[in-house]
């Protein structure tokens, strides 16, 4: 007796699952008109995380971005167009750690729809802006270092370029000088042949 | 003692049973990716004929929107998902 009503127990643990899935399948409730935009920026939803994908952007956000749209913290669209921003943004070479944190705090903050991929852009080109200074910064020292190198070389050619030019001017006048009487001879010579 | 071993037996069994049924509903089968592929193409051409294939489907928005989810969450069924849904879209616009 004992067997046979443990056995029954341990077989309706086995069933549940499968009653489960089948009371799944039946229409929780029937669409309305705003569902079909809903059924649309979710079925872009993939073709959205593949190309992101392809860009580089990290698994992580991607993944974290659509367990948002799971567990209903961002909307379908939302979702997609954060994906979109993040591909973009990988596109460029950038980084997207820490994004789907941000945008779920932004959506609890109330942001959302447009705004909060505004949000999402600007965030982004706010790290972006902070690291290209942070380069700007190494890059104009450097800069700097060579600007004041070729400003020394420039002076001392210049100044070899003076040294030079003097003697040469010299040496041309004399020449100048040398010629002219040559020059006249032959046109002398003609005429006392003619004569 | 025999009795004792045949019993635990077979709730090993029936757990295992149990375990491979939970599983099977977490992953997404061909027949389910070819359904919402087919619907994911209907809505880029006709709204309202994709919602009617849902119902017919017997599918409501939030299980598509469920099943997508977890297809987009493995780089191998998006891929295989975003390449039905195209050959679909082409089916439909012929």
């Amino acid at each position: 007796m004992k067997h046979a009503s443990l056995l029954i127990i341990i077989a309706i643990f086995t069933i549940s699952p499968l009653l489960a899935q089948t009371t799944d399948e039946a229409p929780e409730r029937t669409p309305a008109p705003s569902d079909a935009e809903e059924l649309k920026s979710v079925s872009r939803l993939p073709e959205a995380a593949k190309e992101a994908r392809e860009a580089g952007t990290e698994e992580d956000e991607i993944q974290n971005v659509v367990k948002g749209v799971q567990e209903k913290k961002l909307s379908p669209e939302e979702g997609a167009n954060t994906i979109r921003i993040m591909e973009e943004n990988s596109a460029e070479g950038a980084s997207n750690r820490g994004i789907s944190d941000f945008v779920v705090e932004q959506k609890a903050k109330g942001v959302h729809g447009e705004d909060l991929g505004q949000a999402v852009r600007t965030e982004l080109q706010a790290r972006h802006r902070v690291r290209v200074e942070e380069g700007e910064g190494k890059t104009e020292r450097k800069e700097e270092r060579e600007g004041q190198e070729a400003e020394v070389e420039r002076e001392s050619a210049e100044k070899t370029k003076s040294e030079t030019k003097a003697p040469d001017e010299g040496d041309q006048k004399q020449k100048d000088m040398k010629k002219k009487p040559d020059e006249e001879q032959p046109a002398s010579k003609g005429k006392g042949k003619g004569k | 003692m025999i009795k004792k071993i045949f019993l635990i037996v077979a709730i090993v069994v029936l757990v295992v049973i149990g375990c491979a049924n939970g599983n099977e509903e977490k992953a997404i089968d061909q027949k389910t990716l070819d359904k919402v592929a087919k619907i994911a193409a209907m809505v880029e051409i006709d709204e309202t004929k994709a919602l009617e294939m849902l119902e017919t489907e017997k599918m409501s928005v939030d299980k598509y929107k469920e099943i997508i989810t977890a297809i987009t969450l493995d780089a191998k069924a998006t891929d295989k998902f975003v390449e039905m849904k195209k050959n679909y879209m082409e089916q439909y616009t012929k």
